[in-house]
């Protein structure tokens, strides 16, 4: 196996004085799509935001290693230019900062990065057009405000659109499912499918196996009490769907 | 040229002024400026009138008008323009030929314009067909009184009934206030059904600290509509105090929409009289305060009339060790029945050294009244910064989007489109935006 995309290592950390990560450690190689379940509370957000880098999270122990570079020590910013995704579980709503205003800025932001151009606007617009098509969004959503007043599901879609245009590297998808009916949870999985490729990789953190029908996973892995008890293949979901978590957590404690 | 500063003072003994004008100064001085103990005016920055040469500016010469000129913005389309400078208009940087009811008012004619012979009550302003009280007034009123006995000249507008006029009206402050100030003026008034768009600009040219008392007097009628754009955008260094007393007729609609974002320190007074039958006003007010800058608005709206409405926000942003203040004042009288009156004020602290007061005041003397009010001061949120974070963008085009969502929703309201354009260009200068406003747009 090549060096992985994402490798952590004994990972623990802190938020508001409790301990959530207890010694978390996980890789996922290039072309892969893992899934991490796991019961409420068990770390899920938690791991998707200590490696998005969001503010208010203690790292006590531990190791990250993103493309063979420390991702902790990154900037947020940082870690997007460098290819790393968060879809939120809850996207904020930020009235007056219109959408395709940020999409634009984030990509440009990423290809400054990597040595390139401003993205053409025509192009841009034919690019953004396109995947907005495949996730059966409203053009009208553009000109809107970041997520304002969208729905759960378009807000879902619109996670999903930006990951589409920025084209990461390593895509973390916080409960990306949850809130969709199913027509919606078919549009957001055909999305996240047509990004798998050989050198990308894709995390999904889900609660439920439904999102696995439609975007199978290479690897699943259980988090309880911030660490991974147990790992497998697709057939590990199905089988947490049959008998629920209590059979693993127990056997974990 | 001198270059000592000439006193209020010696102003108000020496004979430089006509007798009405000397009596009115002497009458403001007895009185006193306004003071940081005088409730209305405890967040302005009063110690700009301190030391202050107050001797108007004298008649742009050739200097002066090229300096105007030099800061003149683009024309805005279908606007005639108007430009004063150091309190002068001046017809050679206006429009040619002037546009209907556009005249200037000095000397016996100007003075007329405001000696009242008995002192009307305390909260009266001036307005041009209710001159201004000689005697004891409200401390509010103060400045107003020293733009009379200091003024000039005034630039008068008459607009006829059932008129529609489109005009800019451009102050340009070129002189350093050390030496000398601006006293500009403005008479205006709407007959019954006309239309006016005004937009009104405060400018400073070279880098002198200038030093502005304006006086505005608008006089809306029955059944007319006023959209006025008000955007002082001075030179970091410009001292600037003005005074706008509007008196609004039956069913006039008077919308307004201002930009705050220049000068060193600015207090905006507004004294609004809703005294018609279902009179209404939008108040919309964006200020930006960076630096040491201190901005400062007290606005009283009163509710005279039966079914008089005020719809009123107020944006602030105070970034660097700056201070933004607004006072809200709403009252609502006796005789306005089925009144009402929304306030939504909000301020921004952007700055660990910043300070922001955000003020809604309610005097309500009559039960058949709907009246809401909401006054917030916040920091930016984190959670949207750590989201524009997450997708690449840098911390300070973060912040400046951010800032950005907070005004925008005021001052999206501004038309014509060019003019949006250009108070958005002057917001993104003032909140360091280094991104492509065009893309905002």
């Amino acid at each position: 196996m090549s060096a992985p995309i994402l490798s952590i290592r004994d990972l623990r950390a802190r938020v508001g004085g409790r301990d959530v990560l207890d010694g978390l450690s996980l890789d996922v190689g290039a072309g892969e799509v893992h899934a991490i379940m796991g019961p409420n509370g068990s770390g899920k957000s938690t791991l998707a935001y200590v490696l998005a880098g969001r503010p208010g999270y203690e790292i006590t122990a531990g190791s990250v290693t993103y493309r063979g570079e420390d991702l902790l020590k990154l900037e947020p910013e940082e870690r997007a230019r460098a290819g790393l995704f968060l879809g939120f579980q809850y996207p904020v709503e930020i009235p007056g900062v219109n959408n395709v205003y940020l999409l634009k800025a984030a990509l440009n932001a990423a290809r400054k990065h990597q040595g390139l151009p401003e993205v053409d606007a025509f192009e841009f617009l034919a690019v953004v057009r396109e995947k907005m098509k495949l996730m059966q969004m409203d053009e009208a959503f553009l000109s809107r405000g970041v997520n304002e007043g969208f729905s759960g599901g378009e807000k879902k879609r619109n996670e999903i659109l930006q990951m589409l245009v920025l084209e990461p590297t390593l895509a973390l998808l916080d409960e990306t499912d949850s809130g969709l009916d199913i027509d919606a949870l078919k549009v957001v999985s055909r999305g996240v499918n047509t990004l798998r490729a050989p050198q990308r990789a894709i995390v999904l953190v889900t609660h439920y196996q439904r999102l696995l029908e439609h975007i199978v996973p290479d690897r699943v892995h259980v988090l309880a009490r911030g660490r991974i008890v147990r790992s497998g293949d697709r057939d590990l979901a199905l089988e947490l769907e049959r008998r629920g978590y209590d059979w693993i957590t127990g056997a974990a404690a | 040229m001198s270059t000592v500063p000439v006193r209020l003072e010696e102003l108000a003994a020496g004979e430089s002024l006509a007798p009405p004008r000397r009596s009115l100064l002497q009458a403001v001085l007895a009185a006193g400026l306004p003071s940081a103990r005088d409730e209305n005016w405890r967040y302005a920055y009063l110690r700009a009138l301190d030391r202050q040469a107050f001797a108007p500016a004298a008649r742009p010469g050739a200097e002066a008008q090229r300096l105007a000129a030099s800061v003149l913005p683009a024309p805005l389309e279908g606007h005639a323009r108007l430009v004063v400078v150091d309190g002068w208009f001046c017809p050679e940087l206006s429009n040619e030929p002037l546009p209907q009811g556009v005249s200037r008012l000095a000397g016996a004619a100007l003075d007329a314009a405001w000696v009242a012979t008995a002192p009307s009550a305390a909260y009266a302003p001036a307005t041009p067909s209710r001159p201004l009280a000689a005697g004891p007034a409200s401390v509010d009123l103060r400045l107003s009184q020293l733009n009379a006995a200091l003024a000039p000249e005034a630039l008068a507008i008459e607009l006829p009934p059932g008129s529609d006029a489109a005009l800019e009206v451009v102050f340009v402050a070129t002189q350093d206030g050390a030496v000398a100030a601006s006293h500009p003026a403005l008479r205006l008034r709407l007959g019954e059904s006309a239309a006016l768009s005004l937009v009104e600009r405060h400018l400073g040219a070279g880098d002198a600290g200038s030093f502005t008392n304006a006086d505005l007097q608008l006089e809306v009628g029955r059944g007319a509509r006023l959209r006025h754009t008000r955007l002082q955008l001075l030179g970091p260094r410009a001292r600037h105090f003005e005074t706008l007393a509007l008196r609004a007729g039956d069913g006039c609609e008077c919308e307004f929409l201002s930009l705050a974002a220049g000068a060193q320190s600015a207090r905006s007074t507004a004294l609004l009289e809703l005294a018609g039958r279902e009179a209404s006003l939008q108040w919309n007010a964006v200020a930006l305060g960076d630096r040491t800058q201190v901005n400062d608005a007290f606005v009283r709206v009163e509710h005279a009339g039966p079914g008089a409405r005020t719809r009123q926000a107020f944006r602030g942003i105070a970034a660097g060790r700056s201070r933004v203040a607004f006072n809200g004042h709403m009252v609502v009288r006796e005789g306005a029945l089925g009144a009402s009156s929304d306030q939504s004020l909000k301020a921004l602290l952007a700055g660990s050294e910043a300070e922001a007061d955000v003020r809604p005041q309610l005097e309500i003397y009559v039960d058949d009244v709907r009246a809401s009010h909401g006054a917030t001061v916040g920091k930016l949120d984190e959670q949207m910064r750590f989201y524009l974070l997450s997708r690449g963008i840098d911390r300070e085009t973060a912040d400046a989007l951010l800032k950005w969502a907070f005004v925008e929703d005021v001052a999206s309201r501004i038309a014509p489109a060019a003019l949006r354009h250009q108070v958005e260009d002057a917001m993104a200068t003032q909140l360091r935006a280094v991104v492509d406003v065009g893309g905002i747009r």
